[in-house]
């Protein structure tokens, strides 16, 4: 994503320009809708729990301060906010309780049109990260457990999350640049 | 304050995977807007959350895309009910055949308005089909762009990954194994990369059957009888895969494990075998 860009549409945004909405949409929705849909796991749940993002992000926009964040981690952060509620509520616990982390979407991804290859390349870059540093990455974010807790379920000292969770990111940066 | 420390203890790696209580993340943000080494190193750790979560990415049905954009504009004002049309003023003088001729004319009018009006209705229903047919093509391939990008680099990885190993194959120091199959697996065959000064194994499990589901294949080495577990070959790897540094072998061989790998080989399940003349 190029900060350029991401600029202009956020002065855009600022400015009420009704097509820069649409072009937000447009950019950001696969990102968004992924994550929705690794947190919540239910197709149907994760377009509502996209639309309610693009309802408060567009709401919420006047607040945003592009000094204190990139638009993009602005974004994913209201969306993970709200799936994650979401899968915290009563009807979600009992469900996801029993189902693995890993399973769903994989599965669902390979089973979808569209983009597919790239998932698979990608899906493969991501399975490079070491298991131990990746289930601490995905519980912090598609969980919303934080470090202590992290710690707890996987009864590991705090040290090693946070030790870990460097590793994870370091590893992944390094693929991505 | 030491930043640097700071920095190294895994903070801000938390607080881009989103592992912070809200103190703890406003900390961090006061840090960043104070030491902008700080800030550097944060907005690095956000820039490759953002990626990790673009490896997700999966395009929503395009239907959704005006359900949404139809919740985010504001409501149109309602339009304004027109006035009803002034009653035209027809003269007394005017002769009957003449009011006859306009009715026609009217009629024809109307009528050519008619097939008019269905021809731009059914040019619109096609233009818009075809507008919203372009628009999800084009979100796919903007997201396409994005991923390809990443993919790329992953290339760039794979690539240079490849030019290590064959600078392990083409070692002078490099022995080849040959792993047959037993007789219950006679398609079967393998091949280990062992070098013998640095102890490196690699394995070419190309040529071995898929691994059933919670199933994985393990290399192990025969030093004097005994099998020393020489790691494990995850399911999807087809290329060749870097094992354990075994320090003694006269022999390699593979079997099927549960997932996980086992400490002693399940002799039964036996695929590959070979022994090497050494060197």
């Amino acid at each position: 994503m190029n900060i350029s860009s991401e600029e202009e549409l956020v002065a855009r945004l600022r400015g009420q320009d009704q097509r820069a909405i649409t072009l937000l949409y447009r950019n950001y929705s696969a990102a968004l809708y992924g994550v929705i849909l690794r947190i919540v796991k239910q197709e149907e749940v994760a377009e509502d729990v996209l639309q309610e993002s693009f309802v408060k992000i567009w709401s919420a926009f006047p607040s945003y301060d592009e000094q204190k964040g990139r638009l993009f981690t602005w974004m994913l952060n209201i969306s993970r906010n709200l799936a994650i509620d979401k899968i915290r509520s009563k009807q979600y616990r009992v469900s996801s309780r029993t189902q693995p982390m890993e399973n769903t979407v994989t599965s669902h991804m390979v089973s979808s049109d569209g983009i597919k290859p790239d998932h698979i390349g990608l899906q493969e870059m991501t399975d490079r990260l070491n298991p131990d540093q990746k289930v601490i990455i995905d519980l912090m974010y598609f969980n919303g457990f934080t470090q202590s807790e992290v710690a707890e379920e996987l009864n590991i000292p705090l040290g090693t999350v946070k030790t870990r969770a460097r590793m994870a990111i370091k590893f992944l940066s390094k693929l991505i640049k | 304050m030491n930043t640097q420390e700071y920095i190294d203890s895994g903070v801000l790696e938390l607080y881009a995977a989103g592992g912070l209580t809200p103190p703890e993340r406003e900390e961090v943000e006061r840090m960043a807007q104070q030491y902008p080494e700080v800030h550097t190193a944060l907005d690095e750790c956000l820039q490759t959350m953002e990626a990790y979560a673009l490896t997700h990415a999966k395009p929503p049905r395009p239907e959704l895309e005006d359900q949404i954009l139809r919740k985010l504009y504001p409501a149109p004002t309602a339009p304004e009910v027109p006035q009803a049309p002034n009653g035209k003023v027809l003269p007394f003088t005017s002769s009957a055949p003449s009011l006859q001729k306009e009715k026609e004319n009217t009629r024809w009018w109307q009528m050519a308005a008619a097939v008019l009006l269905l021809i731009s209705a059914a040019a619109n229903v096609y233009l818009y089909s075809s507008l919203r047919n372009t628009r999800s093509e084009l979100v796919s391939a903007r997201q396409s762009t994005r991923l390809y990008a990443l993919q790329v680099n992953q290339l760039e990885h794979k690539s240079l990954q490849t030019e290590n190993l064959l600078g392990v194959l083409r070692n002078p120091q490099t022995l080849a194994v040959q792993l047959k199959g037993v007789p219950q697996h006679p398609d079967a065959q393998a091949t280990v990369f062992w070098n013998q000064e640095t102890k490196e194994v690699y394995m070419d499990p190309a040529r071995l059957p898929a691994a059933p589901q919670g199933k994985q294949y393990q290399l192990w080495a025969l030093a004097q009888g005994k099998p020393v577990d020489a790691g494990l070959v995850r399911a999807t790897e087809r290329a060749l895969v870097q094992m354990k540094a075994v320090e003694e072998a006269q022999a390699f061989a593979v079997t099927l494990e549960p997932e996980g790998g086992s400490v002693n080989p399940t002799l039964e399940e036996m695929y590959v075998m070979g022994t090497h003349s050494g060197k």
